[in-house]
């Protein structure tokens, strides 16, 4: 079987590193950038799409909410799955998240069981 | 911290099976040294021998209580394994909406709820799943030996560690309040789901009625043979004809415990009661 890929963007470099971590241990591949705009870039000049995104929301340049957006008005990234992953846990931004197009919301600070429990309800691989 | 001697270890087991049926292996010391030190430090400066000592004497009722709830297993968590859902949305309560549609009542037991994610998850499953049973009589009684994890479980309120396991966004969202750090189900649904004391292993309420669905789940593990082939005789005297038990996703029954599994050849973890006991 293929290995799974999964975008991990975030501003935080120490995050990134820790989600890296926590997903190749869960048998994934990660590529990674600093905002939502670096993230589209990314996508759009690799032809293997990943099976999961996983997405800040507070980022300068393109917010994770504008990522969701914009993923989701291109029928090329349908089956991506956008896991956000937030220190914002108000329940209006994760309607707001879920109604832009978030299979699911994982809130700071988590541990690595929850983000395995998430993964297993979004339907996608685990090692 | 005071290690616990192979006398104080046999007589903790000794309490915890006849208290609650749980069947501690003997290379669990370590455990029992590790969730017994902060009783210890409150009640016997800090020596698990002597908390035990005194927790066995037929005075130190409330001592022996909060010891036996150290030691319980509490792990749980909100639509804990894809097989929850998936059986009782697409087979179970399917079949018993058809079956119930006259009386229009359902029955449903969480048997060792613990804080209270099972019981309601089965509730929002309800409300999400099957908007037609708004003017059914849905029962949803959960219980537990523990005091202490009731009192939780009745306040519905979760902190940041509990919410981001297992429970869909959605679902959070649509059935929570947030509180602070913590999140709190909304008193309707809270309502919906009632909380009553009762240990397995001892006698049950006068009068408990049978239900349509028994949840037990990761409880028997914890059973030596004897006590489960006990509770599960109870189980079955508390089952309707046509009613169904669900056990943990790793759990199994023996062909003599009573029940048959649910869907012939299916290895998934729930049983209808045999016809013959």
């Amino acid at each position: 079987m293929a290995t799974p890929h999964a975008l991990v963007i975030d501003d935080s470099r120490a995050m990134r590193l820790i989600l890296g971590d926590l997903l190749h241990q869960l048998g994934y591949q990660t590529f990674e950038a600093g905002d939502g705009q670096q993230a589209i870039t990314l996508l759009e000049g690799d032809a293997n799409i990943p099976e999961l995104a996983l997405v800040d929301w507070n980022m300068p340049v393109m917010n994770g909410l504008e990522f969701i957006r914009t993923v989701r008005q291109k029928h090329c990234y349908t089956d991506m799955k956008l896991l956000v992953v937030t220190s914002e846990a108000e329940v209006g931004q994760m309607v707001e998240a879920l109604s832009a197009g978030a299979d699911e919301y994982l809130m700071k600070p988590f541990s690595s069981e929850a983000l395995a429990c998430k993964l297993e309800m979004m339907g996608l691989h685990r090692a | 911290m005071s290690c616990i001697n192979e006398q104080s270890y046999l007589a903790l087991c000794t309490l915890l099976s006849e208290q609650i049926a749980l069947s501690l292996p003997a290379d669990k010391a370590y455990l029992a040294e590790a969730r017994l030190q902060n009783l210890a430090r409150l009640h016997t400066r800090g020596d698990i021998n002597a908390l035990i000592e005194k927790a066995s004497t037929v005075a130190c009722n409330a001592l022996r209580t909060e010891l036996v709830e150290a030691m319980a297993i509490n792990e749980t968590y909100f639509f804990r394994d894809p097989m929850f859902s998936e059986s009782l949305r697409d087979v179970m309560l399917p079949a018993l909406l058809e079956r119930r549609k006259k009386q229009k009542t359902l029955r449903i037991w969480s048997a060792a709820c613990s804080t209270g994610q099972e019981p309601y998850s089965v509730a929002m499953l309800l409300e999400e799943h099957f908007p037609q049973l708004k003017d059914w009589d849905i029962q949803i009684i959960a219980s537990d030996f523990s005091r202490t994890a009731l009192d939780k479980a009745r306040t519905g309120s979760y902190g940041l560690n509990e919410m981001n396991r297992g429970l869909p966004a959605r679902s959070m969202a649509r059935h929570f309040e947030q509180n602070g750090l913590e999140w709190q189900i909304k008193p309707t649904l809270r309502a919906r789901v009632h909380f009553q004391q009762i240990n397995l292993v001892r006698e049950w309420p006068h009068g408990f009625p049978t239900f349509d669905i028994i949840l037990l789940r990761n409880v028997l593990l914890y059973f030596s043979l004897e006590d489960r082939q006990q509770l599960l005789a109870k189980i079955r005297k508390q089952t309707a004809a046509d009613g169904y038990l669900l056990l943990g996703a790793t759990e199994s029954l023996e062909k003599s415990a009573g029940f048959v599994p649910a869907v012939a050849g299916s290895h998934r973890p729930f049983y209808q009661p045999s016809l013959k006991v």
